[in-house]
């Protein structure tokens, strides 16, 4: 069956993953993981539907619809908002 | 991927550089554009690269294939190549809908007929490079490059050219998401769409651009479309064109259609402005055409509007003022009229704003 994708994250994987890596690593630099912690916690609004799809920020889309794509059954057992390393380790294997 | 690509990427960019280094731009921020990405260059060039982790090696493949095709469309965008008076009127388009000041729009000649698009960095994928870039080197790039590639035979050829407004909208669809939102919303977020999912996404992409073209020009993008693609049927990746056409007029005439309706509700929940009509009718009977004279524009409705006039005159050739000129003559006055009414008003508008910041002065 032909199945395609509507648009890739590959070509800002490479900055995700990045990010990701330097927040596990505790490197916290300007306000990148505050800004990763903001597009989590929008894809787990989506995800709950306590947020619709329309309102997800351009800033961040790719990254979101990737999580909502991806990691959804995950998202939706995240209670706390003070994301865990495993949250972020998990992330980055669906980033590589 | 190792170092070995970024080194190769940097001989390439030093070649490139060496050539575009006595350009001169139609523009400062053009200007401004190059310098920085000069500065990034040789930046990137000083580092011990050879060093870099795997992570570290594809974000730098990133930001110098980044530079790249900066420098392309950059080349392209020189002063006396850039199609100017299409480009002004495409920019107060794209201004209503993406609100930022930071793009340069600059243009790339194509020897293909019918070789018409845009293509951008999206706004998430600048930010990210740009914070990177921030970080790392303490350099920053300001402006986002659109580019327009159009053919070189057709680029002052402003019958043709009203597929840029189409093109447009696809591109301030990416920018949005708005027919990805809306597949989306319907079928949910996935990893992968099935045939028949996808054929409804790029159906609403094409809808969404016609709407988008037919707010500026009325119908002139869809009697481009007849021309290039009179019978065509429907297929994957495009409604047939009886019914692209269909819509287009539905729109114009205010009837209510489902697809521009899901088009505007996405819109609008994603706090944006809906589709309308954005351009005013200037009649054929008193138009200053008539007198071999350019069109005297006096509002962005009516500028977006001459490209419908333009063809309004071709259709009717054989029995307006223009029947007593050859074929190829004819065609040329209607492009030049054109091309002149958009200038004309664009220096106007350029005189005003100059009068009033010195009035402040």
């Amino acid at each position: 069956m032909y199945l395609a994708q509507l648009s890739t994250l590959q070509t800002q994987a490479p900055f995700y993953i990045n990010i990701i890596e330097n927040i596990i690593g505790g490197k916290v630099i300007n306000d990148n993981k505050k800004n990763i912690d903001i597009a989590i916690s929008e894809a787990i609004q989506v995800a709950k539907e306590e947020k619709n799809v329309f309102t997800i920020d351009n800033n961040h889309y790719f990254f979101v619809t990737t999580l909502l794509a991806r990691f959804k059954v995950r998202l939706l057992e995240i209670e706390d908002h003070d994301f865990s390393n495993q949250t972020y380790t998990e992330i980055l294997s669906i980033l590589r | 991927m190792n170092y070995k690509t970024i080194e190769l990427l940097l001989l390439q960019l030093e070649e490139s550089f060496s050539k575009s280094r006595s350009n001169i731009y139609s523009d400062k921020k053009k200007e401004t554009h190059f310098s920085e990405l000069f500065r990034l260059f040789k930046s990137i060039k000083s580092t011990d690269f050879k060093s870099f982790s795997l992570v570290e090696v594809n974000l730098h493949v990133e930001i110098l294939n980044y530079i790249f095709k900066g420098l392309e469309f950059l080349d392209n965008s020189t002063l006396n190549i850039i199609p100017y008076e299409i480009v002004s009127c495409l920019e107060i388009a794209l201004h209503e809908w993406i609100k930022n000041d930071n793009f340069i729009i600059v243009t790339s000649l194509s020897n293909r007929h019918l070789d018409f698009f845009f293509e951008s960095e999206n706004f998430e994928y600048f930010n990210n490079l740009n914070s990177h870039v921030k970080t790392r080197y303490g350099l920053s790039v300001t402006n986002r490059l659109i580019k327009i590639v159009l053919p070189k035979v057709l680029s002052r050829d402003y019958l043709s050219i009203v597929v840029l407004y189409h093109e447009l909208g696809h591109f301030v669809d990416s920018e949005l998401h708005i027919s990805e939102k809306i597949i989306i919303n319907r079928y949910g977020a996935l990893e992968y769409y099935c045939e028949s999912k996808r054929k409804e996404y790029n159906h609403y992409m094409e809808y969404f651009a016609d709407f988008f073209a037919a707010q500026y020009i009325n119908d002139a993008s869809n009697l481009f479309l007849n021309y290039i693609a009179s019978n065509n049927p429907d297929s994957h990746t495009h409604p047939s064109t009886k019914k692209r056409i269909e819509i287009v007029n539905n729109f114009l005439y205010g009837k209510s259609i489902s697809e521009l309706d899901e088009i505007n509700k996405a819109l609008k929940s994603s706090g944006n402005d809906i589709f309308k009509i954005r351009h005013t009718p200037i009649k054929i009977n008193n138009s200053d055409f008539q007198n071999l004279i350019p069109q005297n524009i006096r509002n962005n409705s009516e500028l977006h509007y001459i490209f419908k006039l333009g063809w309004d005159f071709w259709n009717t050739s054989e029995t307006n003022f223009l029947k007593k000129f050859g074929s190829r003559q004819k065609y040329h006055v209607i492009n030049n009229l054109i091309e002149k009414s958009i200038s004309n008003f664009t220096i106007k508008q350029k005189w005003r704003e100059i009068s009033s910041e010195k009035y402040l002065e």
